[in-house]
């Protein structure tokens, strides 16, 4: 490895460095350290993005698809490390100190880039069990019983789901001798051991992204964690998940594989869309669109060419918007101290540009045009259409709008009833951070030609 | 020929079989440091109770007075048909194959427990009510060490059982014969009563087997408490013959010198069981009443691992 | 090397049995630091069987020896320790089953996972004694479903890492050294950070009991 190859390292080694330092215990130099750290990951990966061709080496593996997400993790690792400097004394009863949350925080990021960037199976699984381990603390941030006990759940139903996709490698190593992914696109071996191994890496990665059946701990961590954590949950950690489980599907792109994807894609996006309509507690209601939303871009993975430009749509837009919309939530969490949407009326009055940002945020996470998570939808459905016909596209559409129409329903109730009830608040200091990751998720509709171009090999049927 | 061996065979049961409930209870107490009864203690207490009077409740029906002696006889048709002494099948072998045999036993364990209710006795009762609910389910899983064995020869002769085992080191060391083995050790733990789940004492609170003859007296109570030592003698041979060690035993050709000689080699092996459950009787504590049943749920699983062994090793 | 596989394979079935009977808490670790004893015996003859002395399985051998049967139970002991005041009575207070249920319905998922093992995944692999460590994994499953203490939980799931580590190593020949050193130092982690949240959990549950079950529906 030359010395161009260790600048496809240096997020990894930036946000490392970043945890290191946050272990001197001097006062406020974590915040910088973070901030320090997350700025030059996010500085790296616009050079990685940009500059530095696609690499394989017997490490490493960087295309278009990987630069792309690596890009998305670190602008929201950015904009959480921002966010969390002015939330996190807004936590009642913290359950360490705020330095071992920004350890953590570094050290989870470092994780995300290491499962982006590696070739092998086996050291992507290492590293999505990492991210495991390291954001299991952090969903416990806030000290009372249900918290714990949906950290708990967390970290034993994914565990549980990570050993089915030991058993995956294992049986993808049995039958083919190798876990580089470079080699196995080139050999594409075909045997039914393979195959299986496939299955069960989709099934035990899937648990990781919160696609049906194994979503069941979604709701509660996103319920219960702190604000930015679950902003980075739901905008970087699940599609660090469906990465993997992308690259498992283009290694043996076979109508078994795609179908099976396409079918936990389609149930995932019915159940969460179903779920939406009941719910009562606004985090829980835009965990399920996280849910939607990922079975969407699992759609998108498991029909390839135009859908897998519309997933990585998804991935860019949803990312960012997403995450705008969980640090809205927690401005008003911090505001109205419930969690429940029966208790938040009259946003619009108290705090504007949060209720403002609201609405937005709400509409792009849903699909609404003009966002570019409608435009991903839109390249998804041609895709299926083409491939599938009019049935099981018109089905999903169905499923898309009962999710659109609650969540808006809910979020309006939220902020435009209530008129007067409450005067006029002054806005807390950071909710700029998520009024330019909003503003970015719109500015990246002009940038999907970029995106075509960087996926290009993958789109030529 | 043969019935002579088997006379030889009825002889060493009946008259050996108190022997060695003595050397248990004796080595029990001297590992705890105490002095203990002689060895042949229970040779003197059956002696005893014969020049006993009998008393027998005025409720009671006939049943209570046959029972002893019922069972009695059907231990000592048992004794004429397992390979005690000898590997190859005596006069009377063939009535009773392995699966024949355990039946017997739970026939006897029957008729135990439907003469002792008509005592009309409140102990009697009690100790029935327990012994049943343990027998039920550790009836069918001796059973079910029974059969397992029996698929190493494709039959249900103990003898044939024996003698695969001693020929084929691949069958002896197998999965399924070590299931088998520790299964029926620990079923024989709870049918010869030792602890943990039956303490020798007298205390109400754990009584299960003890708490049967609660009512008889004299020579009933002797005839009984002679078959209750038969029916350990029995099981503990069947089980060193069969499964655990059965090189050795004597074989055809050996002629009657070979089965005498045998005869003392038995005593020996069965003397080395007797100071394992010594050893186990002083260090584990009684359980629970209830705990049994989970024990027995032990015993059943691992039985039932012998067969699930047979089939992913050799089918 | 198929007959020592049986072998372990099956002791590791009986010990699992064994932690469906115990109910104390510490006995249950005990009897996993037991069963890792025989996996990493199962590695080591596993690396004497191979005629091109692959060191690595030895390294590899001593490594699950060290972390997963001593450090790990050690870290769990102490925060045992730590969290009750009398550590050896810690036990399942609220079963769900029951000791001689849930014996028999792990009984019935050994013979299930067998049969699921023979149809389909034997003509793949055809190698009979892999439904070995797949029952290990649906007994491990049912230890983790049926009980609410969190540190049994735990063992559950290590138990299932324990049967992948066997799967692997006897099916597959092993997965690459630097993947399963990964996965253990994971598991550590793991270890880690759980007797963290555990420790707060069981805190929680000794003074208040289950009023939260309710937030998290739905």
């Amino acid at each position: 490895m030359n010395t161009t190859d260790l600048f496809y390292l240096l997020p990894i080694g930036c946000s490392v460095g970043g945890a290191i330092l946050c272990l001197i215990p001097i006062p406020w130099f974590e915040r910088i350290v973070s901030l320090i750290a997350s700025i030059t990951a996010f500085l790296s990966a616009i050079y990685i993005l940009v500059f530095l061709p696609t690499m394989t080496n017997s490490y490493v593996y960087i295309d278009g698809l990987s630069k792309l997400v690596l890009f998305t993790v670190a602008l929201v690792y950015v904009s959480t490390v921002l966010y969390s400097l002015t939330y996190l004394k807004h936590i009642k009863n913290p359950l360490f100190k705020t330095r071992l949350y920004y350890l953590l925080l570094n050290v989870f990021a470092s994780t995300m880039f290491f499962s982006v960037s590696m070739d092998n199976i086996g050291l992507i699984w290492v590293g999505i069990e990492a991210t495991t381990v390291s954001s299991a603390l952090l969903v416990a941030t806030e000290n009372n019983n249900a918290t714990i006990e949906s950290a708990w759940r967390y970290v034993i139903i994914v565990s549980t789901g990570l050993v089915i996709s030991l058993i995956a490698t294992t049986f993808i190593y049995g039958s083919s001798g190798t876990l580089s992914i470079s080699q196995l696109m080139i050999y594409h071996p075909v045997n039914r051991v393979f195959l299986i191994g496939i299955l069960l890496a989709i099934i035990g990665f899937g648990t990781k992204a919160g696609i049906f059946p194994m979503h069941t701990w979604l709701p509660d961590v996103h319920g219960k964690a702190p604000a930015p954590v679950s902003a980075i949950f739901s905008g970087v950690l699940l599609p660090v998940a469906l990465y993997a489980m992308a690259r498992v599907i283009q290694i043996y792109p076979s109508p078994v594989v795609t179908t099976f994807a396409l079918t936990l894609g389609v149930l995932t996006v019915v159940v969460a869309a179903l779920m939406m309509t009941v719910q009562e507690n606004y985090k829980r209601m835009f965990a399920y669109s996280s849910m939607e939303n990922m079975g969407m871009i699992l759609i998108g993975f498991s029909l390839g060419q135009g859908g897998l430009l519309g997933a990585v749509i998804i991935i860019i837009a949803h990312g960012l918007a997403k995450s705008a919309v969980f640090f809205f939530t927690g401005d008003v969490l911090s505001t109205y101290g419930s969690t429940s949407m029966g208790d938040v009326k009259g946003l619009l009055g108290r705090l504007p540009r949060t209720a403002g940002g609201l609405f937005m945020g709400a509409m792009a996470v849903t699909g609404a045009p003009p966002f570019p998570v409608f435009i991903g939808e839109l390249f998804i459905f041609a895709e299926l259409i083409r491939q599938y016909g009019w049935g099981i596209a018109a089905t999903v559409m169905l499923f898309l709008a009962i999710a659109f129409i609650s969540v808006n329903f809910k979020v309006g109730k939220m902020i435009f009833t209530g008129g007067k009830l409450y005067p006029k608040e002054k806005a807390h200091k950071a909710t700029w951070v998520p009024i330019v990751n909003l503003s970015l998720s719109l500015l990246s509709l002009f940038f999907i030609p970029y995106f075509e171009q960087f996926l290009h090999k993958f789109l030529i049927p | 020929m043969s019935i002579v061996y088997s006379l030889l065979e009825l002889l060493f049961v009946l008259l050996l079989s108190p022997l060695f409930i003595g050397i248990l209870n004796t080595i029990e107490e001297r590992l705890e440091s105490k002095q203990g009864p002689s060895i042949f203690q229970p040779y003197y207490d059956l002696i005893k109770l014969f020049h006993k009077e009998i008393l027998v409740p005025q409720v009671s029906s006939p049943i209570y007075r046959l029972g002893p002696y019922v069972v009695f006889t059907f231990y000592l048709f048992l004794s004429i048909i397992l390979p005690i002494i000898t590997a190859f099948p005596l006069a009377f072998a063939p009535s009773a194959d392995f699966i024949g045999g355990g039946l017997f036993f739970g026939a006897a364990a029957a008729i135990k427990k439907f003469s002792a209710i008509d005592s009309r006795s409140n102990y009697a009762h009690l100790g029935t009510s327990r012994a049943a609910s343990i027998g039920a389910l550790s009836e069918p899983i001796t059973m079910l060490i029974f059969i397992m064995l029996g698929v190493l020869s494709n039959t249900n002769n103990p003898f044939v059982i024996n003698q695969v085992l001693r020929s084929s080191s691949e069958w002896y060391f197998s999965l399924l014969h070590g299931f088998v083995t520790i299964a029926f050790f620990l079923v024989l733990i709870i049918e010869t009563g030792q602890l943990p789940i039956e303490s020798h004492s007298n205390a109400e609170l754990g009584m299960i087997d003890d708490a049967i003859p609660f009512e008889y007296s004299g020579p009933d109570l002797a005839i009984y408490k002679w078959g209750t030592y038969m029916k350990k003698f029995i099981l503990m041979s069947v089980f060193l013959n069969v499964y655990l060690i059965p090189f050795g035993v004597a074989t055809e050709q050996d002629g009657l010198l070979g089965v005498v000689i045998y005869m003392g080699i038995h005593l020996l092996k069965l003397t080395g069981l007797v100071i394992v459950f010594a050893l186990i009787n002083t260090t584990v504590s009684k359980f629970r009443l209830y705990k049994n049943f989970d024990f027995l749920a032990v015993v059943f699983a691992l039985a039932f691992l012998a067969s699930l062994a047979y089939y992913i090793v050799r089918y | 090397m198929n007959y020592i596989f049986e072998i372990i394979g099956f002791i590791l079935i009986v010990l699992t049995l064994l932690m469906q009977w115990e109910v104390y808490v510490t006995n249950i670790i005990l009897l996993f630091s037991l069963s890792t004893v025989f996996v990493s015996t199962f590695l080591v003859l596993l690396g004497f069987s191979r005629p091109e002395g692959n060191y690595l399985l030895f390294v590899l051998a001593g490594l699950t020896l060290t972390i997963r049967g001593i450090v790990i139970p050690v870290i769990m002991s102490r925060a045992l320790h730590r969290l009750y005041d009398k550590p050896w009575r810690v036990r399942e207070d609220k079963p769900m089953m029951g000791v001689g249920g849930s014996i028999l319905v792990s009984l019935v998922l050994i013979v299930l996972g067998y049969y699921i093992y023979q149809n389909s995944l034997y003509e793949v692999l055809k190698i009979r004694s892999g439904a070995v460590p797949f029952a290990l994994f649906m007994q491990a499953s049912l230890l983790i479903i049926s009980r609410r203490h969190a540190y049994i939980q735990m063992i559950g799931f290590l138990v299932m890492e324990n049967a992948v580590v066997m799967l692997s190593g006897w099916v597959f020949s092993g997965l690459p050294f630097v993947v399963e050193a990964g996965a253990i130092l994971d598991l550590l982690g793991l270890v880690v950070v759980s007797s963290l949240i555990i420790r707060v959990r069981e805190q929680a549950i000794m003074e208040e009991g289950e009023s939260y079950e309710s937030e998290l529906r739905g």
